[in-house]
């Protein structure tokens, strides 16, 4: 179930959930039976208004007719991720991703739903989060990428610094010779 | 028979297979599995739940028959009495053959459940799946983690597993908030449920946590500014104050010089 990893530019395109999920919200509704239309009609509006937003630093989230609502989150304070489904997401291909921060409570802050793409996106969420890298890793590369960037100018730098220190030297020489001339 | 079940409830409820690792450091990953005699537990609590589901029945039954037979006497002086027996013994009926029927159809999530645990330790994070009919994957890293603990009952210890319990930051609340033994529910919890080597994957996540010697909660991760500070090349600033130097040192001599 490996899935090749998401490019960054795919995830930032999401905007709308996949139509599955209004098929999810048609059956979880006839939950109610002859009331189905109850639980329908508000799940009918949030799947037509909701609207997804992921960019460099984070997510945005919002939805409603009535009452509008959004949420926004930055990736650098996920505290977790829960990747969840029943049995009837996962005949309709499709999973809910739970992102939560360290705030009060004790539920998803925001729960991405309809998202077909949801293994590429958790791992992505998983890369962007705190800690996902490892310190020491990432700082023993830096050495070895900036060595070969930096040797002409640093040569460059040297070669100046020995021009600067000739021509002082020659600077205390000249001194030297004029203190001798005047003091015999 | 029973393998058959599994795989057949599996593809009904399209269980998806292991769970992946996170990405990166693979070589580093350790996975852990419920133990074995976790699945014992849950068998044996099974078995008591359906034993006592079978007591229920045959006293039902036997209650049936006395009724039945006029030796018990309840019922006698109520009207209809042979249409209301007739009804409750196809009540008895419809309850044994239910009975039967859920045997099979309970014991295997039963196994399943335990064979669908994954928990992954990576050194930078933990995953951990469980759940048949909710399948739930749960993912974070060392850097947000909080709290390690490890709950045992009575019961368990005689099985030798226990519960291991990850926490990260965030509130929750008790299922049953005048009891603090009752299990805590909050989606910032990890469980490692039925493992037998709790002290051990304690012991693991402890030396990956001493690692990261920030506060959990959500400091800017350290490599961004290190790397910052060492991949920038010279600034072109150095290298014209160098070159000043050199200009002036040179009109100095000249100044001195014959």
């Amino acid at each position: 179930m490996n899935t090749p990893p998401m490019d960054e530019s795919a995830i930032f395109a999401i905007e709308r959930p996949a139509p599955n999920l209004f098929t999810y919200y048609l059956m979880s509704s006839f939950v109610l039976g002859p009331l189905f239309f109850i639980l329908l009609i508000p799940l009918y509006f949030r799947y037509h208004t909701l609207r997804y937003r992921f960019d460099e630093e984070g997510i945005s989230m919002r939805w409603g007719i009535l009452f509008r609502r959004e949420i926004n989150l930055t990736y650098a304070r996920i505290q977790d991720i829960h990747l969840r489904s029943n049995f009837v997401e996962r005949w309709l291909n499709l999973a809910r991703i739970e992102v939560q921060t360290a705030s009060g409570s004790s539920g998803a802050e925001m729960t991405l739903e309809g998202l077909l793409e949801f293994d590429a996106i958790r791992d992505y969420l998983y890369a962007r989060m705190r800690g996902s890298h490892d310190r020491r890793s990432s700082t023993a590369r830096v050495p070895a990428a900036s060595a070969g960037v930096d040797t002409a100018a640093m040569q460059d730098l040297a070669l100046t610094l020995r021009e600067v220190a000739a021509e002082l030297r020659a600077v205390r020489e000249a001194l030297d010779s004029r203190e001798r001339g005047e003091l015999p | 028979m029973i393998s058959r079940l599994k795989s057949l409830m599996l593809r009904l409820l399209k269980v998806p297979p292991e769970p992946h690792l996170p990405a990166g450091a693979a070589d580093t990953a350790r996975v852990f599995r419920a133990s074995k005699r976790y699945l014992q537990l849950k068998l044996l609590n099974w078995g008591v739940g359906q034993v006592l589901t079978f007591i229920g029945l045959v006293a039902a039954l036997v209650g049936l028959h006395f009724i039945g037979t006029g030796e018990l006497e309840v019922l006698s002086d109520v009207p209809h009495r042979p249409i209301i027996l007739r009804v409750l013994g196809w009540f008895e009926v419809v309850g044994v053959l239910g009975f039967l029927a859920q045997l099979p159809l309970s014991l295997v999530p039963v196994i399943l459940d335990w064979e669908m645990r994954w928990y992954i330790v990576t050194d930078r994070s933990l995953r951990i799946r469980e759940g048949v009919w909710k399948v739930s994957e749960m993912t974070l890293t060392f850097a947000n983690v909080q709290e390690v603990s490890i709950r045992q009952g009575p019961i368990e210890r005689l099985f030798g597993i226990a519960n291991l319990r990850v926490r990260t930051a965030g509130g929750g609340g008790r299922i049953n908030s005048q009891d603090p033994q009752s299990e805590e529910k909050s989606g910032h919890i990890g469980y490692f449920r039925g493992v037998n080597n709790a002290p051990a994957i304690r012991d693991l996540i402890l030396e990956r946590l001493k690692r990261l010697r920030d506060a959990g909660l959500g400091d800017p991760d350290q490599p961004q500014t290190e790397t910052v500070g060492a991949e920038e090349p010279p600034p072109p600033q150095v290298l014209d104050a160098a070159r000043e130097l050199l200009v002036e040192a040179r009109a100095l001599r000249r100044a001195v010089g014959p």
